[in-house]
C-alpha cells in the first residue's frame, strides 16, 4: 500500500506538474489570506494585518521552493527541466548548435584519429612484417554450442593448417613456457614461449642472437 | 505568562501533525494553530517548516488532502489522517515514548 501511494505520488509530481504547482500556489496564498484574516480579527488595520501575515508566512517563492524540494521525484524533475531547458536553448541559436555539434564530432574525430595513430606508431608500434594483414585462428567445437577456441593443437594439425590453407600465407603455433634459469648459484624464473620454427620470418625478424636453424617439417 | 517558544527537535515534526489531525480534518493554519495550543505555545510551527512537511507526509500516504471551504468562506486544503497515517502515528509515538522515558531516565541518573 504505501509503495502504491508513492508511485502515485511521483506519478503525479513528474506528470501532472502544473496541476500540483497550480495547487501550492493556491494554497500558499489561501494560508496568506488566512493569516491576514486572523490578523484582522485581532482589529489590526488592513494594512498591517497584511503586513503582519506575509512576515509571518515569510517569501513565497522561497516557501514553495522549500515544499517543492520535498517532493518525491523532485530530482528527477530537476533533471528533466534542466534538459528541456538545454534543448529549447540550442532550438533557440540553431546557428550556434550546429556550429557546436560540428566542432565537437570534428573534434571528437580528429582526436581519435591522432591518438590512435599516435599509440600504434609511437607508444605501442607494432614492429612486424604486415601487421595489418595478422589474424588469429583457431577450433570451435560448434557441436557442443562452444564459442571458445580449442587450447591445444598438435603440430600436425599446424602443419595441416599450413598446407591446406588458402587464404593464409602462413600459420605459427606457440605456447607459453616458462622455466628456471640458474646460473652461477643463483636461480631465476624465466617467461618464455615455445614457438615453431618458421616463427621469424613469419614476423619478418632476425633471431636477436644465436642459432635458429630447425628441421624443416613444421 | 507563555512559553518562550522552543526549536522542533528533528522527527518530532510530523509526530505533532499526525497528533493535531487525530481529531479530524484541518487546514495548514488550523493544523499550525493546533499544534501551538496541544504543545501549550512551546512549539509554533511556521510556514516554512509546515508546508514541505506536509507535502512529504502527502507523498507519503500518511495524510490525504482536498479543497474545502474554511471557517470563513475562503478555498482551503484540508488534510486528515489515512490509515497508513495512524499507523506511523503509533510508531512514532511507541518511538519518542522510547526515547523521552531514556532521556528522563539519563537525566535522573546519580
Amino acid at each position: 500500500m504505501p509503495f502504491f501511494v508513492k508511485v502515485r505520488s511521483l506519478f503525479r509530481n513528474l506528470f501532472l506538474f502544473r496541476s500540483v504547482e497550480s495547487d501550492l500556489d493556491e494554497e500558499v496564498h489561501a494560508h496568506l489570506e488566512m493569516l491576514k484574516d486572523e490578523s484582522m480579527g485581532t482589529g489590526r488595520p488592513v494594512k498591517e494585518a497584511e503586513r503582519t501575515a506575509r512576515i509571518e508566512l515569510g517569501g513565497i517563492e522561497q516557501l514553495k521552493e522549500q515544499v517543492r524540494d520535498e517532493r518525491i521525484g523532485n530530482w528527477f524533475h530537476s533533471v528533466l527541466s534542466d534538459c528541456r531547458f538545454g534543448l529549447r536553448q540550442l532550438r533557440k541559436n540553431l546557428g550556434f548548435t550546429l556550429i557546436s555539434i560540428l566542432a565537437l564530432a570534428l573534434g571528437i574525430g580528429f582526436s581519435t584519429t591522432v591518438f590512435s595513430i599516435f599509440y600504434n606508431g609511437v607508444l605501442y608500434p607494432f614492429p612486424y612484417r604486415d601487421a595489418q594483414r595478422l589474424t588469429v585462428i583457431g577450433i570451435v567445437d560448434t557441436q557442443h554450442n562452444s564459442e571458445r577456441f580449442r587450447e591445444m593443437y598438435h603440430l600436425d594439425e599446424v602443419a595441416a593448417f599450413r598446407e591446406q590453407a588458402q587464404s593464409l600465407e602462413d600459420v605459427v603455433a606457440y605456447t607459453g613456457w616458462d622455466t628456471l634459469y640458474s646460473h652461477q648459484g643463483t636461480s631465476e624464473q624465466v617467461h618464455g614461449c615455445v614457438v615453431t620454427p618458421n616463427m621469424l620470418d613469419f614476423w619478418g625478424r632476425a633471431a636477436a642472437s644465436g642459432p635458429w636453424n630447425f628441421p624443416a617439417r613444421c | 505568562m507563555a512559553p518562550e517558544p522552543t526549536t522542533l527537535l528533528q522527527g518530532t515534526l510530523d509526530l505533532l501533525i499526525l497528533r493535531s489531525l487525530v481529531t479530524g480534518e484541518m487546514h495548514g493554519l488550523g493544523i499550525s494553530r493546533r499544534i501551538e495550543q496541544i504543545t501549550g505555545g512551546t512549539f509554533v510551527v511556521k510556514p516554512g517548516s509546515l508546508f514541505p512537511a506536509l507535502h512529504r507526509m502527502e507523498d507519503e500516504g500518511w495524510i490525504s488532502s482536498f479543497w474545502g471551504d474554511s471557517e470563513n468562506n475562503r478555498r482551503a486544503r484540508y488534510y486528515r489522517l489515512t490509515k497508513p497515517g495512524q499507523r506511523q502515528l503509533q510508531a512514532e509515538t511507541q518511538r519518542w515514548a522510547r526515547i523521552s522515558g531514556a532521556i528522563a531516565q539519563a537525566l535522573e541518573a546519580s
